[in-house]
């Protein structure tokens, strides 16, 4: 961190490396677009490394990127101003069609996920961060409010409203 | 099956995600190449940063500008605010960011379409002290005529404001603090101010204010005192109003400076000045 933090690129290439799937992950929670993830993880990671300077010594550089992975994601959303599609869509539809065959046991672990998936698709973008944060990418509650860029006291309940909404959104399957 | 989903707890339903996790995420190739190329070719242009510095552009520039964030907002759609405003919203303001590309949009819209604006954009910002502001007045008149209580930053970098004034608004009014000239402050060519502060009532009315980002400016989320803000830098930005009707029109005074707009006890807040984040969160953790 702190030879990246002095110019040192091939130190920052570490870091990006290190932490640049979950960036990827995330981005994606946010666009749903492999190309837009992938496109809003480079610039992120770029223009982090412009910032390195405002970067507080010793803070976690993860909750950061993240928070700037998931605005240029965001911002990304905002300009194409495109609904989720594809990807979300055969999801379900496989989904719907397959439900009746699966055995109970199965359930949890096989058409559920898919299940699960649609509905989060259906979610709003920070409600979908805020499940992947934490059931995702097991970030810490500390992490969490530094990513999501609120305060700490509020990221249960995030969670706890974010869970309620995807509860409800079942009903739709 | 979604009914049985639906039965489980918190932190079943926890679990039930937590297996799912990269069910279907796509293989993602390593972006490292071309971040290490990116960052060789030197940082990205911050707009009206190095506008202000260089002194081969005046206003002209500045205008232009101006006038194709303006028809860019005129060009958008209901549908693409509230898109915006549902990812970066604060009470009583929108923010969006302009495409990539607004010479085009400008074109596409025409100057015809374009609404007549009240004031001369680039001509109000000769004085701070234009109507803009609204009414200057002592700080204790600004207190009785607010229909909020005021507050102001305490940083002893700023000091006391120069100027209050207080400026009717739909639904309220507007507190604007004025800081001329503060050591560790770049003056705004502009506006001929170091810093200002901004405060107002946010109503849930969404339409509020509309604050429009160029391509190039950043949006950042913040945390001041346990709620919500931005900090917007590396202009262009500009803030609009929007009026009861949907007409929207620039806000007249304009310090071009990087920017940290946050809600505090349903009061909306903004500092523009030509300063770090890190002075702008010290500054806006000072408000009282």
């Amino acid at each position: 961190m702190d030879r990246a933090k002095n110019g040192d690129a091939d130190a920052y290439g570490d870091l990006v490396r290190r932490y640049q799937q979950i960036a990827l992950r995330t981005a994606y929670v946010v666009t749903r677009s492999a190309t837009e993830a992938e496109d809003a993880t480079q610039e992120a990671f770029t223009k982090a490394y412009f910032a390195l300077d405002r970067f507080r010594a010793g803070a976690p550089f993860r909750p950061w990127i993240l928070r700037i992975v998931a605005n240029e994601a965001r911002n990304r959303r905002v300009r194409s101003a495109r609904r989720p599609t594809v990807g979300l869509e055969t999801v379900r539809d496989r989904a719907l069609g397959d439900t009746a065959l699966s055995p109970e046991a199965a359930a949890l672990a096989g058409e559920s996920k898919a299940v699960l998936s649609a509905a989060l698709g259906r979610l709003r973008e920070e409600d979908r961060l805020v499940i992947a944060y934490r059931y995702y990418f097991d970030l810490s509650e500390a992490e969490m409010a530094e990513a999501l860029g609120v305060a700490r006291g509020t990221v249960k309940s995030r969670l706890s409203r974010a869970l309620g909404r995807l509860r409800a959104g079942l009903d739709g399957v | 099956m979604a009914s049985d989903l639906r039965r489980l707890s918190d932190d079943e339903l926890g679990a039930a995600l937590r297996a799912g996790a990269s069910a279907e995420e796509p293989r993602f190739t390593d972006v490292w190449p071309a971040v290490r190329e990116r960052i060789a070719a030197g940082p990205v242009r911050r707009g009206r940063l190095s506008l202000l510095r260089s002194p081969r552009y005046g206003l002209a520039p500045l205008a232009v500008t101006l006038a194709l964030l303006l028809a860019t907002a005129f060009a958008l759609s209901p549908a693409a605010l509230s898109a915006a405003a549902e990812a970066l919203g604060l009470r009583g303001v929108q923010i969006f960011q302009a495409p990539a590309t607004p010479a085009a949009t400008a074109r596409a819209t025409g100057a015809s379409s374009t609404p007549a604006i009240s004031s001369n954009p680039t001509g109000a910002t000769a004085s701070p002290a234009a109507a803009a502001l609204g009414e200057a007045m002592s700080m204790a008149e600004a207190r009785q005529r607010a229909s909020f209580a005021v507050v102001a930053p305490l940083d002893p970098a700023l000091g006391a404001p120069d100027e209050v004034h207080v400026r009717a608004i739909p639904g309220g009014n507007q507190v604007n603090l004025v800081y001329r000239t503060r050591p560790g402050f770049p003056t705004s060519v502009q506006a001929g101010v170091a810093a200002l502060f901004s405060e107002f009532r946010g109503s849930v009315d969404p339409g509020l204010f509309v604050k429009v980002l160029g391509p190039d400016a950043t949006v950042e989320q913040v945390v001041v005192d346990g709620q919500r803000g931005f900090w917007i830098a590396g202009a262009p930005h500009q803030f609009f109003y929007r009026d009861g009707a949907g007409n929207i029109y620039p806000e007249s005074l304009r310090l071009a400076g990087n920017t940290l707009l946050w809600e505090r006890d349903g009061l909306l807040l903004r500092l523009e000045a030509q300063v770090d984040r890190e002075t702008a969160m010290r500054i806006a953790s000072s408000v009282r």
